[in-house]
């Protein structure tokens, strides 16, 4: 039966093959990076190195090929957002919705990417991570502290997720799929 | 040159990836740079820098306005370089910069991993052999993180003591790169003399090894490998009687006398390497004597391949019978040899290297500083890895046909690609993802050394080369023209501005499908039709091709390249063929010197190319002489083709990447620097390297283009500057010598003498005496048989005081003559 299904996956990804370029930003440890480890290997580890710069890698689910680009967060490194995120399909802005101390800032580092002319129009997926801390912040508070409701002109999402237990990753899989062309 | 440069480390820099913030610069030592510290900080981390345990990257500073340094002090040469003023330039002096880089996975550590980063900053473009004192002074770093560490490493490099290199000219440098002789120029290293060897000479009364190389010839003090050796016939009477000919032709006639000694019976020595002359039963005494005087290696090699080929009839050593195995021995034992005192330990095994060592916190770190290198030559490139890299059956080219890139069509050799790109001036990116930037860093100071002839033909290209770039800093080095860039990041493919593209890891070769526009090719075919129209004077200076010959070649390039857009592909163009013939000889194991010979060669042949395409297409040339044919009594010049049509073929071939080149700033450079060679060089008044092509290549040579060249050669080498020039245009991998040996042999006796004339003064060099022993048995021996002919002469004359007719009776010649005239 697998085998069977395995096989219609392979034919499907030969005949529907479709891609979509990702950039994953956010601040520092937000959990970028183990959201690209997990969809990508399924692998989740509380210690991830801190990205360098960037992180590429392509990941294929499904019929779906995914080029993502992991963005460091540090603040050093906010100024080059914008050239990863020019020209993708989607825009994933990961946060820490367990650490409402940095909302402030996270709000001020997301407008200031979408206020970006080249970016106009990218679909824009906000990840509320971290959502097993019991401190975490609801998907209504996020797009209230975040001011989501005030983004226009482009395709807005927000979940609440979790790379460590993965929740809610099968929804946001699919949410990126449906970027893909 | 290089070693003047003020202090060999100017800063010392490091920088950490802070979790919070990015990337950092934490200290600068001895005071701040003045350059932007983000940009610093992420040059020193590279991107996916935490994925490798370690990683060098090689940046540069001062090269745009972006990453010029200000510091608040002077540095104390930045201003008077008086190498770059010379060119009417103001811009600063390069800094190169070698980093370090290391992730330290440590569970403690919050997130797992310290990631931090030292670099060095110098003028010296060597800066490999820093790569040890950074590795310490990094784990020191790790150890007990403080600024003491950087200053430690500050002043550890500019204790460095290098006072003692010699510094070479540009021809020594040519020479010394083109030889594998570990004693090349080891009179060079003068500080230390050695009083011992000396005496182990027995009975050499003048024998000093004075090591400079300007040595008194009216005293007679040459060391043992200076000159001829005359050993007297009776060995047994005061030992070996060593003398050197060059002493004074008087001393040693009269001292002589005594011994009457002729050609028939004495040995000569060569530097270390003997020929026999004579009869068998002086041999066995003779080798005594060379056991003595003689260097060990090129002996023993030198005597066995003359006993595996038996030639006895040209050298008459027949030394079979006369124990050959003692021969032998007495080399291998503990014999002073000549090459001894400049072996002499503690200064360099290897003299292309000057051995010196930097203390750092009580080790003695060995340094071996490279002597013969070029500014355009930076870090430890491999030419041999960058062709291999491209060159695998993976390699894919793709994109449109541009003709400054394509010169042979789609067949055109991925190297010859970035050749073309180099010197045509395009942007080239390249691309490692996932690969280590310090390996992306090699292959970008590979491809300036590729472009430039290992740094001794053309520049300009390491000052616009950035070994590696990221996004970090606005991206400044994208709008510099005609880039050199390494980078890891991916983006660049899709977002960059670039014009050739060399993906490392997957072998792709991609020419941006935007060139057309960049870079429209204006006027292609562009030098055709000048060329077909000006084929009438061209043939009118008598070529030795029939007239038809040549219009026709002509005409049909013209008409191919008109009709087919010149990207005709042909499998067997020059180009093809060198790179074959390159990636043959790298699969047969010869080394990196050799490739970068070669690739020396062919930059310099291709601009000798592109100054007589300029020549036909704008009617004079700024690159080289102007081609002239030999006409009595005036030497030729130019390029030198076997013939005409050649030369036409060539010239099609060649013309859009010489149109690409001449709008670069290398090509002005090139144009710079001839007027400044022309000036300055040793040799004046005519094409020395155009007379040794007319040698080399050209078949029935005129005897009277022979004695003008010949003798040309000989009036202009009378000075150390002098040969060591002509040897730069003769290195080993090319036959050496080889071309002016034969002119010994040629019928006329002044063409002999006047060869004779050139090895003589060569001979009178240390560096001359070592291309002398390059020479194959058959040549030295005719050299050393008519040196000895013309030494017996002036003796003869000088005890006679009768001046015998000029050119008469010389028995060893005349019968040479009778022999090749009977042939």
């Amino acid at each position: 039966m697998s085998f069977f299904s395995s096989v219609l996956v392979w034919f499907s990804s030969i005949f529907f093959a479709k891609a979509a370029e990702i950039s994953v930003v956010g601040l520092q440890a937000s959990g970028k990076t183990s959201f690209v480890n997990v969809i990508g290997s399924g692998q989740w580890s509380e210690d991830v190195v801190p990205t360098v710069s960037f992180n590429y890698r392509k990941v294929r689910k499904g019929a779906v090929t995914f080029k993502i680009w992991d963005v460091a967060g540090q603040p050093k490194f906010r100024s080059m957002w914008e050239r990863y995120c020019n020209g993708v399909d989607a825009v994933v802005f990961v946060v820490d919705s367990a650490d409402q101390e940095k909302f402030d800032t996270v709000r001020f580092e997301l407008h200031q990417l979408l206020a970006q002319p080249s970016l106009t129009g990218v679909p824009l997926l906000v990840l509320g991570n971290k959502n097993d801390v019991a401190s975490h912040a609801s998907v209504k508070d996020l797009i209230r502290e975040l001011e989501l409701d005030k983004i226009q002109g482009r395709p807005v999402s927000c979940y609440s997720c979790s790379m460590k237990s993965q929740h809610n990753l099968d929804i946001v899989l699919r949410w990126l799929a449906e970027r893909s062309h | 040159m290089a070693l003047s440069k003020g202090p060999h480390c100017s800063f010392v820099l490091l920088a950490e990836f802070d979790i919070d913030s990015g990337a950092q610069l934490t200290y600068q030592f001895p005071q701040p740079l003045g350059a932007d510290e983000g940009l610093l900080a992420n040059l020193m981390l590279p991107d996916g820098a935490e994925r490798h345990l370690e990683d060098w990257t090689i940046f540069f500073l001062n090269q745009t306005p972006f990453n010029t340094i200000a510091p608040v002090l002077a540095l104390e040469t930045t201003e008077s370089n008086g190498d770059q003023s010379n060119d009417g330039e103001s811009r600063p002096e390069l800094i190169y910069v070698l980093n370090l880089v290391r992730t330290k996975h440590d569970k403690t550590a919050r997130r797992g991993a310290v990631v931090k980063a030292m670099a060095i900053c110098t003028r010296h473009p060597f800066i490999q052999i820093f790569k040890p004192v950074l590795l310490l002074a990094l784990d020191d770093y790790f150890a007990n993180p403080s600024q003491d560490c950087l200053a430690r490493l500050f002043d550890a490099i500019n204790s460095m003591d290098i006072s003692g290199a010699p510094v070479l000219t540009r021809y020594e440098r040519f020479i010394m790169r083109a030889s594998e002789r570990k004693d090349i120029f080891a009179e060079k290293f003068a500080s230390a003399k050695i009083p011992d060897s000396s005496l182990n000479l027995s009975g050499s009364h003048n024998m000093q090894t004075k090591l400079q190389h300007k040595t008194t010839s009216s005293t007679g003090s040459h060391s043992s490998e200076d000159g001829i050796l005359i050993r007297g016939r009776n060995p047994y009477n005061d030992g070996v009687r060593e003398r050197s000919m060059t002493e004074g032709s008087t001393t040693s006639a009269q001292q002589q006398q005594p011994h009457p000694s002729s050609p028939s019976d004495s040995s000569f020595s060569l530097g270390g390497s003997a020929v026999w002359v004579g009869d068998e039963s002086v041999i066995l005494d003779s080798q005594v004597g060379v056991a003595i005087g003689g260097g060990p290696g090129s002996v023993t090699s030198g005597t066995s391949t003359l006993a595996s080929r038996g030639r006895r009839s040209t050298d008459a050593s027949s030394s079979s019978s006369h124990g050959f195995s003692k021969e032998h021995n007495a080399y291998s034992g503990a014999i002073p040899t000549t090459s001894d005192p400049h072996l002499r330990s503690g200064i360099s095994k290897d003299t292309h290297f000057f051995q010196t060592s930097i203390a750092y916190k009580g080790h003695q770190l060995p340094i071996k500083l490279p002597l013969a290198t070029f500014p355009e030559e930076v870090g430890d490139y491999s030419l041999i890895q960058l062709i291999q890299t491209f060159s695998t059956q993976i390699v894919t080219v793709s994109g449109p046909l541009h003709p400054h890139l394509h010169t042979n069509g789609s067949l055109t050799h991925p190297i010859i690609i970035l050749f073309n790109a180099l010197v045509t001036g395009k942007r080239i990116l390249f691309l490692g993802h996932n690969i280590p930037a310090g390996q992306v860093a090699n292959y970008v100071l590979s491809a300036c050394a590729l472009g430039s002839g290992c740094g001794a033909i053309l520049r300009g290209f390491i000052e616009r080369a950035f070994p590696y770039a990221g996004l970090a800093g606005g991206e400044d080095w994208v709008n510099t023209p005609a880039y050199i860039a390494g980078v890891t990041n991916p983006i660049f493919e899709t977002s960059g501005s670039w014009d050739l593209l060399m993906d490392i890891g997957t072998g792709r070769v991609v020419v941006h499908r935007d060139i057309h526009t960049s870079f429209p090719p204006t006027i292609t075919p562009p030098a055709i039709a000048p060329l077909v129209s000006r084929t009438g004077t061209i043939r009118a200076e008598g070529s030795a091709a029939s007239e038809e010959d040549i219009a026709r070649i002509a005409t049909r390039d013209g008409k191919e390249s008109s009709q087919k857009s010149d990207f005709a592909a042909k499998p067997d163009s020059l180009d093809n063929l060198f790179i074959e013939d390159l990636i043959s000889a790298i699969t047969s194991h010869f080394g990196e010197t050799l490739v970068r010979m070669r690739f020396t060669e062919y930059v310099a042949r291709f601009v000798r190319l592109a100054s007589r395409y300029e020549e036909v297409a704008a009617g004079s040339t700024k690159l080289g002489y102007s081609s002239a044919p030999f006409v009595d009594g005036s030497l030729g010049s130019g390029i030198v083709f076997p013939d005409e049509a050649a030369a036409f073929k060539e010239l099609a071939a060649n013309a859009s990447r010489i149109e690409g080149w001449r709008r670069s700033k290398s090509y002005q450079y090139c144009t710079i620097d001839f007027r400044k060679h022309q000036a300055t060089n040793a040799i004046q008044g005519f094409d020395l390297l155009h007379q040794l092509s007319r040698l080399r290549l050209v078949k029935n040579l005129s005897d009277g283009e022979v004695e003008l060249i010949v003798r040309s050669i000989a009036e202009n080498v009378q000075s150390y500057e002098q040969v060591v020039e002509l040897l730069a245009y003769m290195p080993p991998h090319a036959g050496g010598l080889q071309p002016l040996s034969f002119c010994l042999f040629h019928q006329q006796e002044s063409v002999r003498e006047a060869t004779l004339d050139i090895f003589n003064e060569l001979r009178s060099h240390p560096v001359g005496v070592i291309f002398l022993q390059g020479l194959n048995h058959f040549q030295r021996y005719a050299y050393v048989r008519q040196a000895h002919a013309r030494e017996l002469r002036v003796k003869e004359n000088s005890s006679q005081l009768i001046p015998p007719p000029l050119f008469t009776s010389r028995t060893p010649s005349n019968r040479s003559e009778v022999s090749l005239s009977g042939l």
